[in-house]
């Protein structure tokens, strides 16, 4: 304890002194952060409910008013309602009385927040309408005179927009959602909103590790080749013309592009190699450029949300942790609104890439459970892969750099006094 | 046993035969994927056939899309065994099946529409347990030259969020 009071106040210091940071240039992770029930909680307070912004839904989700879609941001379960003064909300599940969730669905329309436990009733942007017995009974108990339903109203979030594409914060105090993501990321989900979305399907999975060891492998450029072999062995890659990796602040963002039209088929400047496999089905293979050249963008955005188009199969997924060793993967699948029914057929074929049982995601899954199952206290990560330093990249895919920049606003969102 | 929403053949024996036809299908799928003998799955199927894993959100939401597996040719069904012995990383697992409350519907010339409901548990590579998923397979069965195939699987994932990685058609 004596110990404990010489140490400067940072809620590191005094919470987890079990924990140190063995490098300040984030090539060093200690492990006990995968598996920490305490470490875990602070991520909720000082990260997920902190000035962080979540991708919670996309427009096409509530774009009537009265819809409304459930989700979680870290822990907390949340609602994202388009009121019938058509403005967008977002507010926690949880009565403001006794704490019951106030609604029970997955997604629907024109369904208020009631809570089933006291019958108190809200609108859709979380203000309390109405509550049971205000005046008690026979003049006998109910509220006391000072009693303002204006004051228990639902706990509201901050809600901005990019695109079609909504977030929302708990801190008032974060920045705004464009200074937050940053130019080259709100542009590209600008591009990618060029025309309305639709929603394609939805898919839920939990990942058995902890919900930092999914964002690192999202973002991670060095694991693809070795681990998804699966385009590579079919031969079904596409060749790239240009590759590049852009990081703001915790943020990173993973392109690639075809060849010009035209250039594409020249088998001298882009060879395309020969898979040990052949296909007896390329459909699987079949696309259609719906980004111009633009083949592969992956938004990782710190902390937990994904925005990613891959050749034609398009989704964000939201990453919610559920305990230090279990995560829980929200897929919205989602295309045009006006695209044929070949493109959707094209999307429906090549999301048998990704989710619960994809050719690529099913890798990442049981090794990611392999990882967390292997991990004891006082075991280092190491991240040195193309360096120490955190800088976007412009020709190559060959560093961690997007790794140790999750890292760097990590340890700032946590507190965490670096070396 | 079987409840014959409609009667298709007519005549009790030939109805008892359609009945152990689809039943053997039904227990062949399970014991290909239960055995490891996963090559055995797409010959199950005719060549055009479909195999699809929606979750029960989706349906219940009316979304065409965000399909576990989706496909469209045995071929399909056949890279799906080439990658999954050849090409992916992954843990060993184990399968079990259990198919019940089988009901032969509609009768469309050779073909008939059968549902069943199926409980997938999984056993990993350490022996430990889970239920894998829950919920109905909606097919289409072609009885040619006294041979059953499937020339469509829907299965319906009850549990639409899966507990971990599909690994093996469900």
């Amino acid at each position: 304890m004596e110990d404990y009071k010489r140490n400067s106040h940072t809620v590191w210091d005094c919470e987890y002194r079990h924990i140190s940071w063995p490098s300040s240039d984030h090539t060093l992770i200690p492990c006990d952060v995968y598996i920490d029930r305490q470490v875990f909680e602070q991520e909720q307070e000082l990260i997920f409910r902190g000035p962080t912004w979540h991708l919670s839904a996309l427009f096409a989700e509530i774009a009537n008013p009265g819809d409304f879609t459930s989700t979680y941001i870290g822990t907390t379960p949340v609602v994202l309602h388009h009121a019938h003064d058509d403005s967008i909300n977002a507010y926690v599940n949880r009565c403001a009385h006794r704490g019951s969730r106030v609604i029970g669905e997955l997604r629907g329309n024109n369904k208020f927040p009631i809570c089933p436990y006291h019958n108190w009733r809200y609108d859709g942007t979380g203000k309390l309408l109405g509550v049971a017995m205000e005046q008690g009974m026979q003049s006998k108990g109910g509220y006391p005179d000072g009693f303002s339903k204006d004051c228990h109203g639902l706990k509201t979030l901050r809600v901005e927009a990019v695109g079609d594409v909504i977030f929302a914060t708990f801190d008032s105090q974060a920045p705004p959602l464009h200074d937050y993501l940053g130019t080259v990321i709100v542009d590209r989900i600008e591009t990618i909103c060029q025309r309305p979305l639709q929603i394609v399907g939805y898919q839920r999975q939990t990942v058995p590790c902890n919900w930092k060891l999914f964002v690192e492998n999202n973002r991670d450029t060095y694991h693809g080749p070795q681990l998804h072999t699966f385009v590579g062995q079919f031969g079904i890659a596409m060749p790239a013309d240009r590759v590049s990796v852009d990081i703001h602040d915790a943020h990173a963002l993973l392109s690639s592009w075809l060849p010009p039209s035209g250039d594409k088929d020249d088998k001298n400047a882009y060879p395309v190699q020969k898979g040990k496999y052949e296909l007896e089905d390329p459909s699987i293979a079949q696309g259609f450029k719906a980004l111009g050249d633009l083949q592969l963008s992956v938004i990782s955005i710190y902390p937990g949300s994904l925005f990613t188009c891959i050749r034609n199969s398009w989704s964000c997924r939201r990453i919610i942790p559920t305990s230090p060793g279990t995560t829980d993967i929200e897929y919205t699948w989602f295309g045009y609104e006006d695209e044929s029914d070949f493109e959707r057929e094209c999307r429906k074929k090549q999301s048998n890439l990704l989710g619960p049982a994809g050719y690529i995601a099913l890798e990442d899954a049981e090794v990611l459970a392999m990882t967390q199952n292997a991990i004891s206290r006082g075991d280092t990560s190491y991240i040195e892969f193309g360096g120490t330093g955190i800088e976007s990249a412009s020709d190559h895919f060959n560093s961690e750099a997007t790794v140790r920049a999750f890292w760097k606003g990590y340890c700032e969102t946590m507190q965490i006094p670096l070396p | 046993m079987v409840q014959a929403i409609s009667n298709p053949m007519g005549t009790p024996d030939n109805n008892a035969l359609i009945e152990r036809l689809i039943y053997t299908l039904l227990d062949d799928y399970a014991d290909c994927l239960d055995s490891d003998e996963l090559e055995k799955w797409p010959e199950l199927f005719v060549e055009t056939g479909k195999y699809f894993i929606q979750s029960r959100e989706n349906i219940e939401a009316g979304k065409d899309g965000g399909y576990w597996m989706y496909y469209t040719s045995q071929g399909m069904m056949r890279d799906r065994v080439t990658s999954l012995r050849h090409i992916n990383t992954y843990n060993k697992h184990y399968y079990r099946h259990l198919i019940n409350n089988i009901k032969i519907g509609e009768r469309d010339n050779d073909s008939f529409h059968v549902r069943s409901n199926f409980l997938v548990v999984q056993t990993d590579f350490e022996g430990k347990f889970e239920c894998l998923n829950a919920g109905e397979y909606r097919d289409v069965i072609l009885i040619h030259d006294g041979k059953p195939r499937f020339k469509e699987k829907l299965v319906i994932a009850d549990t639409f969020h899966a507990p971990s990685a599909i690994v093996y058609p469900l």
